[in-house]
């Protein structure tokens, strides 16, 4: 028999071990399928985000099904750990679909050092000190030793990676080893507004506040050993975490472009549940022109981190001594874009939406790096700053069933001003401290809101994942120093 | 008001005219408390919109937009011009010190989500606006 169970009065059926699909309801054109435990998804009877993901399934264009994955939860228009594929010819982009944080990702780097060389609270104290220095972050941030040019600006939106290599911040290797190397194609300045260019040009190699972060951890424990050595990691390695996006640039182009596409879909005669589902045709110029402007926008946050990861490589030379501080991997997980995906009846090329989920090819997809292509495409999924991260390798029903998706993080618990209100008269920064955690952070504020207890346990949203076979766990990072805005 | 990645605020106003400047006034206050912003500097604004949503959000946006360039923080608006659909505003304040202002936290933008800007059934405040940003 099949297992089901309701959520606000509406029954999901289990399909397939840790998956429940939605069939569609109403207006829904196509089912939702939702990765979790019948225990995580009733958290999804105190918000809206079920609701949202029904809204994004009644899109036109949109392919079936809608996938929510185990960290989903409220977002704006689109749930946050929710991904959609729409029809390249019949279906639509959303701005809030990918959100105001274009290309928001994470990437890891991996160091010839290990833990116990970092193991002195004086030692983790000046690496912090002398990372919180060499790296921008807090509000309004900006990097005094970097001066762009209009035309460095234009080509950093449509070469991405590409200019950084030209200009000396990063190595072809450090290409190879990002998503879509570095650079979304089709990417064009002149489709971003003045003010977009502008926010951005003051902003590239900063890290920005809320839950971005650089993190300095080692490897706890590995459990796949084959694709840990495929990926260079071993047990006891210090590695480092960057988590930002395109900042200012990005906000601006959702900006503009959810005003644009919300005009667009009035005169296309679409029905939009809420305002921030704006969409417009994937043939419509508004719908080509924010394709192009977006992909620029995701071009300049590779190079944000990319930046960022020079200024690190540059503390770890001065500090340690140590020079390999190689890119295992950087995944965006705010993103649209038009992807091959092997469906019933050959392969098709779709237009996904990942909002806060990431990409996770298999063994022997072409997309996966070569280095990797024996073990599946490295995912990235940071947890909080208190407990662990962890790397995973792409699995085989990712592409069969979540439009070659996996989770992208915890997912919070608690909203920011609950977290505050249980923070207070506390100090994060002592009570992680005593665990061995050295936190830097431009303000205490922030502190409160990230707390760990603000999070869910991403160990549950990634044994949800792997219980889907989405992925499977190749090591788990534990951070020793954790850098916020 | 809470939602879970992010924050709002719902106000009320007797006229829609003071419903905007309040909401500006309202999204400065999230960060830095009012009454220790001082309004020796003035700036200009010009806005449009294509109703009274758009013209609410990117009203706001471009209060942000000038916090993020100039780290201006905003304490008293005048609207020299106010049609429902566009704004020309002066404002009145002083550019952000992390000492005295304290650590603030990033808002990425003003959004579109469950925005709702009407009138009430209230004597005084007849007009309410909901608005949740994007943190």
């Amino acid at each position: 028999m099949t297992a089901r169970f309701q959520i606000k009065g509406k029954t999901l059926s289990q399909v397939r071990p840790g998956t429940w699909r939605l069939e569609p309801l109403g207006k829904m054109r196509v089912g939702v399928e939702l990765v979790g435990s019948q225990q995580m998804l009733a958290t999804l009877n105190e918000d809206k985000s079920l609701e949202q993901a029904m809204n994004v399934a009644s899109l036109p264009g949109v392919l079936d099904p809608v996938v929510t994955l185990p960290d989903i939860h409220q977002g704006y228009g689109f749930p946050i750990g929710g991904v959609a594929a729409f029809h390249p010819r019949t279906g639509v982009v959303s701005p809030g679909g990918v959100g105001y944080d274009i290309n928001c990702g994470v990437r890891l780097l991996r160091t010839p050092m290990e833990r116990a060389q970092l193991q002195r609270p004086k030692v983790l104290k000046e690496l912090a000190a002398k990372l919180f220095q060499r790296v921008p972050c807090g509000v309004g941030s900006k990097r005094s030793d970097l001066r762009l040019s209009s035309s460095d600006l234009d080509e950093i939106l449509s070469e991405g990676i590409g200019w950084a290599i030209r200009n000396g911040y990063a190595s072809n290797e450090d290409r190879l080893h990002t998503e879509e190397q570095g650079q979304i194609q089709g990417a064009n300045p002149d489709h971003l507004s003045e003010r977009s260019k502008e926010r951005g040009s003051y902003q590239l190699g900063t890290l920005g506040s809320g839950n971005h972060f650089l993190e300095v951890q080692y490897v706890e424990s590995i459990y796949d050993p084959d694709a840990a050595r495929c990926f260079g990691l071993t047990e006891n390695q210090v590695v480092l975490t960057i988590h930002t996006g395109s900042r200012g640039l990005g906000y601006q182009v959702c900006s503009d472009y959810l005003e644009e596409s919300f005009e667009t879909a009035k005169r296309e005669g679409i029905e939009l549940p809420d305002r921030e589902l704006a969409a417009a045709p994937l043939t419509s110029s508004t719908g080509k022109n924010y394709l192009s402007a977006m992909a620029g926008a995701a071009n300049f946050a590779f190079v944000n981190r990319q930046i960022i990861t020079h200024w690190v490589r540059r503390v770890f030379q001065e500090n340690f001594e140590a020079k390999d501080i190689n890119l295992i991997y950087d995944v965006c997980h705010n993103i649209a874009k038009f992807e091959e995906i092997q469906r019933p009846g050959g392969m098709t090329r779709v237009c996904i939406h990942r909002k806060g989920a990431t990409r996770a090819y298999p063994a022997n997809h072409p997309g996966t790096p070569p280095a990797y292509r024996e073990v599946g495409q490295p995912i990235l999924v940071p947890g909080d700053m208190g407990r662990c991260s962890y790397v995973l390798a792409g699995g085989p029903n990712a592409l069969a069933y979540t439009w070659g998706s996996s989770c992208h993080g915890a997912g919070r618990l608690l909203s920011r001003s609950q977290a505050k209100k249980r923070g207070r008269g506390r100090s994060i920064g002592k009570e992680l401290e005593s665990q061995g955690i050295i936190v830097r952070a431009a303000g205490q504020t922030t502190l409160l809101e990230e707390m760990p207890e603000a999070y869910k346990d991403v160990s549950e949203v990634v044994h949800a994942c792997e219980v889907a076979n989405l992925c499977r766990r190749v090591a788990k990072l534990r951070p020793i120093v954790v850098v916020k805005g | 008001m809470s939602h879970k990645a992010d924050t709002g605020f719902r106000l009320e106003a007797p006229s829609l005219q003071r419903l905007y400047i309040n909401a500006a006034l309202a999204l400065t206050d999230l960060r830095v408390p009012l009454d220790i912003i001082k309004d020796g500097d003035k700036k200009t604004v010009k806005v449009t919109g294509e109703d009274k949503e758009s013209l609410m959000v990117k009203w706001l946006n471009e209060i942000l937009f000038l916090f993020e360039k100039e780290k201006f923080l905003c304490r008293r608006v005048v609207f020299e011009k106010f049609d429902g659909k566009q704004i020309e505003a002066s404002l009145w304040g002083e550019t952000y010190d992390h000492i005295r202002h304290g650590t603030i936290s990033e808002i990425k933008a003003v959004t579109y989500h469950q925005l709702s800007l009407g009138q009430t059934d209230g004597p005084d405040f007849q007009f309410f606006a909901r608005i949740f940003l994007d943190l």
